[in-house]
């Protein structure tokens, strides 16, 4: 019987894939022929800095809105009332089939002006929350539809109620079926909130390009913005798979 | 990024020049009917390419990237409008300068503003397009009002049309054309916050930098720049003329 | 219990599955219904469970018509346990989870009361090591057992079993089936829909017939299974002589 490699094998395997990856950065960087002028960027750490803060809590607020935002477009498009439906399906598919970038400058500079939203913040949030939310309501409803039917019987003929269906049998499984597709459109979320540097939102991804404005040092000014969004989203999957192997089991 | 590729009679062996620009800036840099590059920039490249014997392609390439794109060796000019500015020259080397403009403002039709320092208030805010003279005199400055960053001309000048920005500080080529484009809503404060050159981009130590300048000397001397003002920009320089601000080439 | 079936009839869209279903019993304790697959057994065991609304004709429990409106059949499924073949549990609850839910959000119990209540149960059927894992690591016969444990939690007055052994192989059957012999013992009422034609004979007082949406033959099981009467029954105890 073959035997399972043991850590030490897949510690040496890691660091080994590693370090060849930063063998082939190294050597495509160095065939650039150019100077490093890392001390440019010095006297911008703060930009740096608040740019990453407004990031996180961007991501944060609309990680929290869209997931209100999906779960009821999911429910909507379950219920037997038509419209509700409609317009829930409407929404999920126009803002599924459209550009992130076209969709921000829409919602912010058509939309956002019929309603006199000034604040850039409230809507940057408000339009990236929009926008995960169908994606959201799909991975939701994907989720509930993977609750059988059958589950449902029983859970009828012990007597709970809908209301009760919902909450002690279709969510928590749900939710659960959902976690990875989740992670990734969060994480999606974290990187996509750069583009709303195009409606002047102050955060990482401009003030990075405003550093290198300043400073000319295109790769020196990008190199921790790749960073920075990684010490955002490595956290993000990595808890994403703490709780799905906690919540493995048969189904 | 697109590149059309303009083979004169002597190419031969000579390598190609490239010449980086934005060509979302007209006159100076822009495209025709055919989708083609046109504009002042465009035709100064060609004529610089004839006085080397090399063929000219020219590089569509956005604003903020061109320092990088010419220090990466993607291109080997630039000549997008560029302004010689102290921070630029450590990155880059330039020739000399070829135009005299300045930074202005464009406002909204109902603004009282005729300064920029009336509009360094708290509460104002002031557009720039990202990576130009506006954004750093704007980040060096105006220390009161809000600067926002877009890093698009279109952008920002609808930022002032629709009430979301109380200026827009921009080079007043531009600011006269959009105001041109959109009286009703638009106005235009032409005199220069701060006057620039502009000049041509090269690389540090590059040995062609001689021969630009030299070039450059001999167009001005032949009439070439006037030339050019009188094809693309004679509406410009008739309404300076009006306001009695200089122009100019 | 006393049961009686006026002229049910049943249809899904276009489909009439089930029609002039008629039946008396004043007073029996177990009653089986059997039939070949697609006859509409299962149908009517969720007509009588409540799961689904009857299109023409009445059922009467105990003297009791029931009403088909969604309330009225909420509140009648709450005193019934119904046990079916397969899927029972949650899987993302460990078996005495399965057992308290319903105690405690259908019946309102007490927690404490409720645990304590469950641990007998499961005590009962020999499941007491098993009460703290998910149905994903018990066998179908003890899943199936928990599932019976959960239907008696609250002290139903009747129980339903539709095909209970169906997906089980003989053994952990046999488990099944004893529990229900157990019950039966008890004094339980149920209905149970089965394909098990020897334990059918064993377990229960009256027979159901249900062959083509009807009710072909129905009686004292004694006398069903001695002297079936229709040439459907007669052809169909043939084919299952074997069980």
């Amino acid at each position: 019987m073959k035997k399972t490699p043991g850590t030490s094998v897949h510690l040496a395997s890691f660091f080994s894939a590693l370090a060849a990856v930063g063998l082939f950065l190294f050597w495509t960087f160095h065939r650039l022929h150019q100077p490093w002028n890392w001390a440019a960027l010095f006297p911008y750490w703060p930009k740096f800095v608040q740019g990453w803060l407004l990031t996180l809590v961007i991501s944060s607020a609309s990680l929290l809105l869209s997931f209100v935002m999906g779960l009821m477009a999911a429910l909507a498009r379950r219920q037997s009332f038509l419209p509700l439906r409609y317009l829930s399906m409407i929404y999920i598919e126009v803002v599924r089939g459209t550009p992130l970038l076209v969709l921000i400058l829409i919602l912010f500079y058509v939309v956002g002006n019929a309603f006199g939203l000034e604040n850039r913040l409230v809507a940057g949030v408000l339009i990236l929350s929009f926008f995960s939310g169908a994606y959201l309501a799909e991975i939701f409803r994907a989720g509930i539809e993977g609750v059988g039917e059958s589950q449902i019987e029983s859970a009828r003929a012990i007597g709970l109620s809908p209301l009760q269906i919902y909450q002690h049998v279709i969510f928590p499984q749900a939710l659960r079926q959902s976690l990875p597709p989740l992670a990734g459109q969060w994480v999606s979320l974290i990187k996509d909130s750069s583009l709303l540097s195009i409606i002047s939102i102050s955060e990482f991804t401009l003030n990075a390009q405003e550093v290198n404005s300043f400073t000319y040092s295109t790769l020196e000014s990008y190199l921790p913005l790749a960073a920075g969004y990684l010490l955002l989203t490595l956290p993000v999957t990595w808890w994403s798979r703490v709780l799905e192997k906690k919540f493995r089991y048969e189904t | 990024m697109f590149c059309l590729l303009l083979p004169l009679s002597l190419s031969g062996q000579t390598p190609v020049l490239k010449v980086g620009m934005e060509l979302s800036y007209p006159p100076f840099e822009m495209t025709n009917e055919r989708g083609e590059p046109a504009g002042v920039s465009v035709e100064l490249a060609q004529a610089l390419g004839r006085h080397l014997h090399r063929a000219v392609e020219i590089q569509n390439i956005a604003f903020d990237g061109l320092i990088p794109a010419l220090q990466t060796r993607k291109i080997d000019l630039i000549i997008s409008s560029m302004t010689a500015t102290p921070e630029r020259s450590v990155a880059i080397d330039f020739s000399e300068p070829y135009l005299k403009t300045g930074l202005c403002l464009l406002l909204p039709h109902e603004s009282t503003a005729q300064s920029v320092a009336e509009l360094d208030r708290a509460g104002k805010r002031i557009a720039v397009k990202k990576g130009t003279t506006g954004h750093l005199f704007a980040v060096k400055h105006l220390t009161h009002a809000q600067v926002l960053v877009l890093d698009r001309e279109s952008a920002a000048v609808l930022e002032v049309t629709e009430g979301k920005a109380d200026a827009f500080l921009y080079d007043q080529m531009s600011v006269f054309q959009h105001w041109q484009k959109d009286r009703a809503r638009l106005k235009a404060v032409l005199t220069p916050v701060q006057t620039e050159s502009w000049a041509i981009g090269l690389r540090r130590q590059d040995p062609l930098k001689g021969a630009v300048n030299e070039f450059l000397a001999g167009f001005r001397r032949e009439g070439g720049f006037e030339a050019l003002g009188e094809k693309y920009l004679k509406t410009q320089k008739d309404a300076f003329k009006e306001q009695g601000i200089p122009f100019l080439f | 219990m006393k049961l009686e079936l006026r002229n049910l009839h049943k249809s899904f869209g276009a489909q009439r599955v089930l029609s002039q279903v008629n039946f008396q019993c004043d007073s029996c304790q177990a009653l089986a219904l059997i039939g070949p697959s697609g006859a509409g057994k299962s149908t009517l065991l969720r007509l009588l469970a409540g799961l689904l609304p009857v299109d023409e004709g009445a059922i009467v429990l105990n003297d009791k018509a029931l009403a088909q409106d969604e309330s009225s059949l909420h509140r009648h499924r709450k005193n019934l346990g119904i046990v079916f073949q397969a899927y029972n549990l949650f899987p993302h609850l460990t078996a005495l989870e399965n057992i308290l839910l319903p105690l405690v959000r259908v019946h309102g119990w007490k927690p404490e009361r409720a645990r304590r209540h469950a641990l007998s149960l499961l005590e009962k059927f020999r499941l007491t090591d098993h009460a703290e894992k998910k149905p994903a690591a018990l066998s179908g016969g003890q899943r199936q057992r928990v599932a019976i444990a959960r239907a008696l939690g609250p002290g139903p007055g009747l129980l339903l079993f539709d095909e209970p052994t169906s997906a089980l192989d003989p053994e952990m059957a046999a488990e099944v089936l004893s529990v229900i012999e157990t019950l039966k013992n008890e004094g339980t009422d149920f209905i149970l829909v089965t394909h098990h034609m020897a334990f059918a004979q064993r377990v229960s007082d009256q027979t159901l017939f249900v062959a083509e949406g009807t009710v072909a033959e129905s009686g004292a099981t004694a006398d069903l299974f001695a002297r079936p009467a229709s040439p459907v029954l007669q052809a169909f105890l043939q084919t299952h002589r074997l069980y």
